[in-house]
């Protein structure tokens, strides 16, 4: 069972800040990948840039081991099993395990969508989440709508990099198909081909996407919500 | 491909009925992956997927069964027909795989080594088709002979390129139906034409 109340809210605080400093390193580290001419560096100048470059990518592994180890203990232990928002909102933590969940639907997402690098912040989307759940009115679609509103406006995915960009939107497509995701059926059993279809979906659907989320139109996301969940 | 039924074994297993599993992306894409997997195995050649062309061809025909679905449940078998040709016509309109080289193991005369993109677009919707009416209506699925005449190929390949609605009249007769040539992708019309119905009316209405 998870405990409400101060008790989680550090841990999360703390994968937060640890992810920064990870999405950090590894974009310092990509920077000295390309600008450090290792090849060209004489001598022992050379071997103590690729000690540094090797402490680099070794200081981010650690990171990442960390931050791993403290996800499972917001997702029940599990990191693997997000929750439907269903699901969700029957959990003692609503906003950490929507959060959580976010998090890892997100980071499965953005590939799909031709982002090499992004920082995806748990804390803005557990945030967004707390906002909207003190205004209880619709059903599950003008949740879904309202709380994506709330997720692009607390740019909950930024310092975006593209390689090639399947859309120049990719916040809007990447939370409106991990939105679409969180509430199809198919969430627990096969995480990876349900939310790459939900990905495409949002690809065919950019405009109407754009056009409702940069409009702030919550009805609009909503019935695309619900023409297409069971579409997922 | 004589073979084609037997490739109904390929289908990604679902707990669903097919009538639902085919609307949802998820399971009709591994669906159309491991069909043109197969079909490119027997035939001799790789299909390469356009994965967002196939998206929006699933997305396209989910608009077009809604928007046809008839009112009445009395067209209900007819329907699941016309709704795999509205599915080869979708496929058609911006074709979401590209054969890697000739298929090597097809006669040079077959329709599969003529258009082989459009033979496994085509097969792939008898697939589902044959596999969802024995599962919906236990009605084994009967291909008409045209379905070996390359010259109907040719028709299809050259007639869809200009309209894709033919796609549609094209499967139909595939199925030894006489389509209606002037609306071929609309259902009220075909049921108007074969069953000579007078003033139907065929708005969106339940599966």
């Amino acid at each position: 069972m998870l405990h409400q109340g101060p008790s989680m809210i550090k841990p999360i605080v703390l994968r937060e800040g640890l992810r920064a400093l990870r999405h950090l390193c590894k974009r310092g580290n990509r920077h000295l990948v390309d600008n450090l001419p290792l090849d060209s560096i004489p001598g022992a100048a050379g071997l103590i840039a690729r000690k540094v470059l090797s402490d680099a990518e070794n200081l981010t592994s650690g990171i990442d081991a960390v931050v791993s180890g403290i996800a499972r203990s917001v997702l029940n232990g599990r990191t693997d099993r997000p929750m439907r928002l269903g699901a969700v909102k029957e959990a003692d933590d609503e906003a950490g395990a929507f959060a959580a969940s976010f998090y890892f639907a997100l980071k499965m997402v953005l590939p799909r969508l031709g982002v090499t690098d992004a920082f995806v912040s748990e804390q803005a989307a557990r945030t967004a989440y707390a906002r909207c759940t003190s205004d209880g009115t619709g059903d599950m679609a003008d949740f879904a709508a309202r709380l994506m509103l709330a997720l692009l406006s607390n740019r909950t995915v930024r310092d975006i990099v593209v390689e090639t960009a399947a859309t120049p939107n990719v916040p809007d497509a990447a939370i409106f198909a991990v939105m679409l995701w969180l509430q199809a059926d198919c969430v627990q059993e096969d995480a990876a081909p349900a939310l790459d279809s939900a990905a495409l979906i949002a690809l065919v659907l950019d405009d109407a996407v754009v056009t409702a989320a940069r409009s702030g139109n919550e009805a609009a996301l909503a019935n695309l919500f619900r023409r297409y969940v069971p579409h997922v | 491909m004589s073979d084609w039924p037997r490739l109904a074994e390929v289908l990604p297993p679902t707990n669903e009925p097919l009538r639902i599993a085919i609307r949802r992306l998820s399971w009709f894409r591994q669906a159309f992956h491991r069909f043109a997997a197969a079909s490119g195995r027997a035939m001799g050649c790789h299909f390469a997927i356009d994965e967002e062309k196939l998206a929006a061809a699933f997305l396209r025909w989910l608009d077009a069964i809604d928007a046809q679905r008839p009112a009445s449940r009395e067209h209900r078998r007819d329907y699941f027909e016309f709704a795999a040709a509205l599915m080869l016509r979708e496929l058609v309109v911006d074709l979401p795989i590209r054969p890697q080289g000739p298929p090597e193991k097809m006669a040079p005369d077959s329709a599969a080594a003529f258009w082989p993109e459009g033979y496994c677009c085509t097969t792939f919707c008898l697939c589902l088709h044959s596999a969802a009416m024995a599962q919906e209506f236990s009605a084994p699925t009967q291909l008409d002979p045209s379905f070996a005449d390359l010259r109907q190929w040719w028709s299809f390949r050259e007639n869809a390129q200009v309209d894709h609605a033919f796609s549609a009249g094209f499967f139909q007769r595939l199925l030894g139906k006489e389509p209606n040539w002037i609306l071929p992708d609309v259902f009220s019309a075909r049921i108007r034409s074969e069953l000579g119905h007078q003033d139907q009316d065929f708005g969106n209405g339940a599966s």
